[in-house]
């Protein structure tokens, strides 16, 4: 008896480093990995999925999305359990409560609440769902500790962080994970089904808690996204198996800069990221660059920037410093007022500030201007 | 190019000429008009550029008009460190030739030759200054313009240490292009890139602020729906407690409840009592009553009886009285009605007598009038029936006269008897005795024989004389005549005569008269009125005649009674009236005095009669009651209901002391708390209901809106537009940067670059233009401004001269600055608009020239004689 385990789908979330196009395809994705995860559910023969907290990225979705969402819901192939998080907590006004979702809602699809849910005989699957924003209590232990030891098998939903995963915070609703030991120890649940951290984890030594790590990854600082869990439970003990489901990569690159030939180690690194319109990637470079070679920099980047899901750049080289070399000077072959007006910035952009700055740009832009002339 | 010779052959109307040009300074090249000293350059041109094989309309211009001949041009000039020779043919037998001296010498034929020489000639030769440097005739008056001429660019750059490169300019081009990508090009501010770029970041703030702010309304909502679920909650609580309170309380005042109830039986037994021990008493003081009114009653009868008798006597006298007034009051009318009778009837008797007196007044004048009128008629009658006439009287009277003369003619001679009376007698002569008294004379003349009697005395007679006679007859004739007129009068003597004559007046007197007395007598009226009058007198008179015979008078009346009488009669009637006004006042003063005495009687009946009625009622109730009740079943009646009253009264008393024992008001007040302390429980719950159903409304329909997702796009949104914004704002503040750089080092660039051309444009020209000249160039080097003679002035508004001059110190100018680079200037048949001074001063200007070469044609001799050290050629010298 198997379910799938997932969580943190975060419906609708948009990113600002991506631009037009790309956002379309980044929610697209997200929206396309429930199918995904409805084939690995009908692979994998499971009985269930669940989905623990974070379904949408906010508790007023977009109608699209939830219509979308709940398109693509209908269509997998058992019964689908999802469960309000923090992201979009079961309180008026939110999305599970709106005519829409309730008016759409396909049969398969159950939003958790207190009531235990029975997909098939011998499952029982109970959800600890956030109400608010900011719960005073622990609902998964709560959960856990209001079923009955009785050895069966039952999963309970949850959502949260857990002070030793997360850090050594204790804030109110946070899960306490000896106490969910203690209540599998005592065989009033067989698996804890977490959400909310979006790299995949597993929680308990004796593996009978999960995080699932959201399908597709959101942020840079995910170590293992683009998950989902098999959880087979069939056995006492569950058989976890982790499933790779995601289709974006986010990359964070960094990289010293100071000479052409780091530039191009740098384009070199860039094109080896494999599949470059999913991918995310955000720089973060130091070194010295002459004028002619930030110019450089500029355009590989440029250039990139077509072709990949998002490039985010500091927007001022700030630990890139541009200096103005005697060499840059020289090299452009200005006679006359442009060499005497290229002198003069030169001086100003060996200064500190804004003024400095600017100078530098200009003095790149003449660069540029000049370039263009071929010489 | 410096130009060292040039020959044509057959070229337009020159057979042969050639020229020599001096290698530096002035060459005068002098022709006349039409000689063809334009002819020169014109055919230099052609050699220059010009293939020999070509057939331009131009170049077939050159050949003389009408000769088929061959026209051959050649010159010698230098090219930087070449010598040129070139000749070519053109029309016939063409030919080029060129031969180069110098560091690489060639010589060639054919269009090779004319190749090779344009090779040289753009390495060279500054063709657009050799272009700028030549001044046609009529060529205008603009600024020169060097702006084109490498070679003075050359010189400039070299000047100003620049780079001369034509590319800067696409550079700077291309610096300003993209500074006006992100700025207006007139005022410099942020151009539409720009200002869109902001004025969308500042949409995505508002929009993610008017999102943010959404939600937050959203959650206050939600946070407000919470906190009235809890609120909801504590008031179920608090409903489920006050429950069991409100019960246990209602218990306490059911059972105070109850106890009023037997207390209000009791009360109302009491009440009963109270009202049964009332009406007995109230029975018996009734009864008491009757019988003291019955008393009283019939002490009110007695008084009221002796009232009734005294008033009925007071009125008897009152009513005597009145009844004699009443009398007094018929005979005082009577009294009223005989003298207003008496008195009418003096005034009747009166009038009557007034009137009888008119009727007989009026019909004396009526019988005065008839009379007159009949006395009237009776004259006119004699008057017609007598004989009397005036002329008739007239005979009479004349007759007479006649008789008295004859007469006294007679007694003068008759004797004359005298009789005087001693005694009183009587004297006769005739018939006519004639009385005398004692004393008294008598005397008559005889005329004829008379007797004179003395009566009863004596007779005396006398006879006539004779004398006498004749005066007798005379006097008989006279006398005959006297009768005879009184015959014709129908009279018998004068006396009858003048009585009749009497008659005859009285009767036309009394016509006269008649009208007169008829008029006085009408008095203004007429007969007719007088006789109406007199008939209505009458009419009157018969009237009250009758009326007085009709009335029955009490009085003997003096008729007609006078005034006095009827004054009397008026005062006694008056008398009467007043008696009886007086008397009448007195009957109805007194008439009212019984009228009040007989009210008073009446009253005082009624009172009687009233007092009577009621001692009856009374007497009728008091025996009723007694019929009914005996008195002493009454008293004891009485007594038993006041017992009665006392025993429920004391009932009430025990109930109310039990309540108070209960603290009834309190158990009463505090169900009332309990039931407000719910209500206001029920209330609240009520009004969170429906707060919470619109939150509910509000929140489901606000929910439902996506501005989560929303809001957060509109986040990335402007996260983008931010950065946009910034990366656009970093690019024109590049742009801006280098362009101010530019500009700036341009402006300095120029303005050095300028300056050798203008400091050459200035010595040359301050001879002309005096010592404090100088000019201003633009970026194309032309001549836009000139100062002199203290003042700027831009160059268009230069005079003609000027502006030419000007123009030639700038040629020659640019001459001198390309240096070996240079070309000649030429000026051909120039300087048309300056004046002789001006003249002079520019010709020692092209004097002083030492670098440059300079042609000047003129067909106009001495025009450049002024110039020092020019070379002179005349073109017709050949």
């Amino acid at each position: 008896m198997r379910l799938l385990h997932t969580s943190d789908w975060q419906l609708g979330m948009t990113r600002h480093f991506l631009e037009g196009e790309a956002q379309a395809r980044f929610s697209e994705a997200r929206l396309a990995a429930i199918t995904r995860l409805g084939e690995l559910a009908a692979a994998h023969d499971c009985v269930a999925v669940v989905v623990a907290g974070d379904v949408f990225e906010t508790s007023q979705p977009d109608a699209r999305t939830v219509a979308r969402a709940l398109e693509r819901l209908g269509r997998l192939p058992c019964p689908v359990y999802l469960l309000p998080g923090n992201h979009d907590p079961d309180e008026p006004g939110a999305v599970w409560r709106t005519r829409a979702f309730g008016e759409d809602r396909p049969d398969n699809v159950h939003v958790l609440d207190d009531t235990p849910q029975t997909p098939v005989e011998g499952l029982e699957i109970r959800g600890a769902p956030w109400r608010s924003k900011h719960p005073t209590t622990d609902l998964t232990v709560e959960v856990c500790a209001a079923s009955p030891d009785d050895g069966a098998r039952r999963v309970v939903v949850g959502h949260g962080s857990i002070a030793e995963v997360s850090g050594g915070f204790d804030a109110p609703g946070t899960i306490d994970l000896q106490q969910l030991q203690a209540h599998l120890d005592a065989g009033r649940v067989r698996y804890v089904a977490l959400g909310d951290r979006h790299s995949c984890t597993s929680v308990d030594p004796a593996g009978r808690v999960w995080y699932s790590g959201a399908p597709e990854p959101t942020a840079y600082t995910e170590v293992d996204a683009g998950t989902a869990l098999l959880v087979d439970l069939t056995d006492a003990t569950p058989a976890v198996t982790r499933l790779a489901v995601g289709t974006w990569r986010f990359h964070r690159i960094h990289h010293a800069v100071h000479g052409d030939d780091d530039l191009a180690a740098l384009a070199t690194t860039l094109d080896a990221i494999e599949d470059p319109s999913q991918a995310i990637v955000k720089l973060s470079l130091e070194g010295t660059l002459d004028l002619r070679q930030a110019a450089r920099l500029e355009q590989l980047l440029e250039e990139r920037r077509l072709t990949f899901g998002a490039l985010e750049q500091p927007e001022r080289h700030r630990d890139v410093a541009v200096r103005t070399s005697d060499a840059d000077l020289t090299d452009l072959p200005l006679r006359g007022y442009a060499a005497v007006a290229r002198d003069r910035l030169a001086a100003t952009a060996a200064g500190d500030g804004e003024d400095a700055e600017v100078a530098r740009d200009a003095l790149g832009l003449l660069l540029r201007l000049t370039d263009r002339e071929g010489r | 190019m410096r130009l060292e010779r040039l020959s044509l052959e057959h070229v337009r109307g020159l057979d042969h000429a050639e020229v020599r040009f001096a290698p530096h300074g002035v060459t005068v090249i002098t022709a006349p008009n039409e000689a063809g000293k334009s002819t020169l350059f014109d055919a230099l041109d052609v050699l220059l550029y010009e293939k020999h094989t070509t057939t331009k309309a131009h170049v077939r211009a050159l050949q003389p008009a009408g000769r088929d001949v061959a026209s051959t041009i050649s010159a010698t000039f230098t090219l930087g460190p070449h010598r040129v020779t070139v000749t070519k043919r053109f029309h016939r037998d063409r030919a080029t030739e060129v031969a180069v001296e110098g560091p690489s010498p060639w010589q060639e034929r054919g269009n090779e030759a004319h190749d090779r020489l344009q090779e040289l000639l753009g390495a060279h030769t500054d063709l657009a200054l050799l272009e700028a440097l030549r001044f046609r005739q009529g060529r205008p008056l603009d600024a020169l313009t060097l702006a084109g001429a490498p070679s003075i660019a050359r010189a400039l750059d070299a000047g100003a240490g620049g780079s001369g490169e034509p590319d800067d300019d696409v550079l700077y081009e291309r610096i300003v292009e993209e500074y006006r990508r992100y700025h207006t090009a007139r005022s410099g501010q942020e151009a539409a890139v720009l200002s869109d770029a902001a004025a969308a970041a500042t949409a995505a703030r508002d929009e993610v602020a008017e999102l943010r702010a959404k939600e937050e309304e959203l959650a206050a909502d939600v946070d407000r729906a919470r906190s009235i679920a809890a609120e909801r909650r504590r008031l179920d609580d608090r409903a489920a407690q006050l429950a069991p309170r409100l019960a246990q309380r209602r218990d306490a005042a059911r059972q105070v409840s109850e106890l009023r109830g037997e207390l209000a039986t009791a009360a109302a037994v009491r009440a009963r009592a109270d009202q049964d021990a009332q009406q007995a008493t109230a029975a018996v003081e009734e009864r008491q009553a009757l019988i003291r009114a019955v008393d009283a009653r019939t002490d009110e009868l007695a008084e009221a009886e002796a009232v009734l008798d005294a008033r009925t006597q007071d009125r008897a006298p009152l009513a005597a009285r009145a009844d004699e007034l009443e009398a007094a009051v018929a005979t005082a009318g009577q009294e009223v009605r005989q003298t207003r009778q008496d008195l009418e009837a003096a005034r009747t008797a009166a009038e009557l007598a007034h009137v009888r007196a008119e009727v007989s007044r009026l019909a004396d004048r009526q019988r005065r009038i008839d009379e007159a009128v009949e006395e009237a008629e009776a004259a006119e009658r004699f008057l017609a029936r007598t004989a009397w006439t005036s002329e008739r009287e007239r005979q009479l009277q004349d007759a007479l006269q006649a008789h008295r003369l004859a007469a006294a003619q007679l007694d003068d001679a008759a004797p004359q008897i005298t009789v005087l009376a001693q005694r009183e007698l009587s004297v006769r002569t005739g018939d006519e005795p004639h009385p005398l008294a004692a004393g008294q004379r008598f005397s008559e003349a005889i005329h004829a024989d008379t007797t004179l009697e003395l009566v009863g005395i004596a007779e005396v007679s006398v006879t006539a004389g004779r004398s006498h006679d004749e005066r007798t007859a005379a006097l008989q004739r006279a006398e005959a005549a006297v009768s005879a007129a009184c015959e014709e009068l129908g009279v018998d003597d004068p006396e009858a005569a003048a009585a009749l004559a009497d008659e005859v007046r009285r009767a036309e007197q009394a016509i006269e008269r008649r009208d007169d007395r008829v008029l006085r007598e009408l008095d203004g009226g007429s007969r007719d009125q007088l006789r109406d009058e007199l008939r209505g007198l009458r009419d009157r008179e018969a009237v009250l005649v009758e009326r007085l015979a009709s009335d029955e008078p009490q009085l003997e009346l003096a008729a007609p009674p006078g005034p006095q009488e009827l004054d009397r009669l008026e005062e006694r009637q008056r008398h009467a009236a007043a008696r009886l006004a007086e008397l009448e006042e007195e009957l109805r003063v007194q008439r009212g005095a019984v009228e009040e005495a007989t009210a008073g009687v009446v009253a005082a009946r009624a009172t009687r009669d009233a007092a009577a009625s009621a001692r009856r009622a009374a007497h009728d109730e008091l025996a009723r009651v007694r019929a009914a009740v005996p008195d002493d079943a009454s008293d004891q009646r009485a007594e038993q209901a006041g017992i009665a009253a006392a025993s429920a009264a004391a009932e009430v008393d025990r109930i109310e002391e039990q309540l108070r024992g209960l603290d009834a008001d309190t158990v009463e007040a505090l169900v009332g708390t309990a039931e407000a302390e719910v209500d206001a429980v029920e209330k609240q719950r009520t009004a969170l209901q429906t707060e919470a159903a619109g939150l509910t409304a509000r929140i489901q329909v606000v929910g439902g809106q996506g501005i989560g997702e929303a809001r957060q796009a509109a986040e990335a949104e402007l996260e983008r537009r931010e950065r946009d914004l910034r990366s656009l704002r970093r690019r024109a503040a590049a742009a801006r940067a280098l362009k101010e750089a530019v500009d700036r080092a341009r402006e300095e660039a120029y303005a050095a670059y300028r300056a050798p051309l203008r400091e050459r444009i200035v010595g040359a020209g301050r001879l002309v233009f005096g010592e404090d000249l100088d000019v201003e160039l633009d970026e194309d080097l032309r001549v836009v401004a000139r100062h002199a003679g203290g003042v700027w002035l831009p160059f268009d508004q230069l005079s003609a001269g000027a502006r030419e001059q000007l123009a030639i110190v700038t040629a020659l100018a640019a001459a001198d600055l390309a240096g070996e680079d240079g070309v000649p200037l030429v000026l051909d048949d120039t300087l048309g608009y300056s004046d002789p001074d001006r003249l002079e001063l520019l010709g020692a200007v092209l004097g002083r020239v030492a670098g440059p070469q300079v042609v000047a044609l003129t067909c106009v001799p001495g025009r450049f004689d002024a110039i020092p050290g020019a070379q002179v050629v005349r073109l017709d010298d050949g």
